[in-house]
């Protein structure tokens, strides 16, 4: 199958959402790398990794961000688009997967998806995270869907 | 070349495979940055637990006795997660009279306006960044913290506590109500340019 290119006007939307979607990723990645202390408690809140395996939260702390470090960066940049998206919808569904436990078990927690920086949602973990983070996982499926779109690395290639 | 439907509906043009080969790679990539700069920096995961402090008697300063210390217990979830290092004014004005460090955990700007006399500041920022705040040289991390900010919503004394905490300052407490308490108690208070 030969790789036709998307109109422009889908091209242009997949450049606007994979900016978007790795903006916002590389930003998260920034806040929590800044505070990484802050985001280890934050995910020992959760609860959902064993007391015991502390280890394992404390290196979680640090390879969540630098994925999404990653991942932001590939988005924007337009590099391994599919690759990339694919990873952050299974980020993405972890995310939602936490939260919605969080709500289960009615605990009363920060998220700290954005280290200090909260937006759109404030406060303690509510039904705002996970639409957000839906929100986000439909974008990211609309790229994984589409492709690189226009002004990708990956245009220069095969997709 | 006959190729599954759901690869020719998201326009795949490359095997399957290749794609999976570069999520697994970008995955690593983030996985071995993280794990050496978790070499690099570790972080520490080491929960709240000072002793409790007993109720103070009103009005009575000075006579507030430290419980023994207890096991450390993990950071439970509850509708009150900061329960046990929360003090009442009374167990903080006791503190107080005791020489207990009071650290302000509010920006330099508001401890520049007002302050509980002799209070330290130290905002989370001071200690977010790589360098040792001057502060941390004064406390003893073996001495009792007692850490405000300005009450209400205000949770800069918990999130410092948090820190410090981590930091092995382990005997952190919390004044709940911040200054404002504190100054309308009539307690000591710094007012540059203001008087006492």
């Amino acid at each position: 199958m030969s790789n036709t290119r998307p109109p422009f006007p889908v091209g242009g939307a997949v450049l606007v959402a994979r900016v978007l979607l790795g903006g916002l990723f590389i930003f998260a990645a920034v806040m929590k790398l800044r505070d990484v202390q802050g985001f280890a408690f934050a995910v020992q809140a959760f609860d959902i990794i064993p007391k015991n395996a502390n280890h394992v939260s404390q290196l979680l702390a640090f390879v969540v961000p630098w994925t999404e470090l990653v991942l932001g960066i590939c988005l924007v940049l337009g590099l391994w688009v599919r690759a990339a998206s694919l990873l952050l919808s299974i980020l993405l569904l972890a995310f939602i997967a936490g939260l919605a436990s969080v709500l289960i078990r009615q605990m009363n927690i920060t998220c700290e998806c954005f280290g200090r920086f909260e937006f759109p949602c404030k406060g303690q973990v509510s039904p705002c995270h996970i639409i957000r983070n839906c929100v986000l996982l439909a974008v990211t499926l609309f790229v994984l869907w589409k492709g690189p779109g226009s002004l990708a690395v990956d245009r220069q290639s095969t997709n | 070349m006959v190729r599954p439907i759901v690869f020719r509906f998201i326009g795949l043009s490359m095997p399957i495979s290749t794609h999976l080969y570069r999520l697994c790679t970008l995955a690593m990539i983030g996985v071995i940055a993280g794990a050496a700069h978790s070499a690099l920096r570790p972080v520490s995961m080491v929960p709240i637990a000072p002793p409790r402090l007993p109720e103070a008697a009103p009005g009575v300063a000075g006579q507030v006795k430290p419980a023994p210390p207890q096991v450390a217990a993990p950071l439970q979830p509850s509708t009150d997660p900061h329960a046990d290092i929360d003090i009442t004014l009374a167990q903080a004005k006791a503190l107080y009279d005791q020489g207990v460090i009071f650290v302000d955990s509010r920006s330099p700007q508001q401890f520049a306006e007002k302050q509980i006399e002799g209070a330290l500041n130290l905002p989370l920022e001071f200690l977010e960044g790589g360098a040792r705040p001057d502060a941390l040289n004064i406390i003893d991390p073996g001495a009792k913290v007692v850490i405000y900010c300005s009450g209400g919503d205000c949770h800069a004394s918990h999130d410092v506590a948090i820190r410090l905490n981590a930091l092995g300052y382990n005997s952190c407490y919390v004044l709940k109500d911040g200054i404002p308490a504190w100054e309308a108690a009539g307690y000591p208070m710094t007012v540059p340019g203001g008087g006492k």
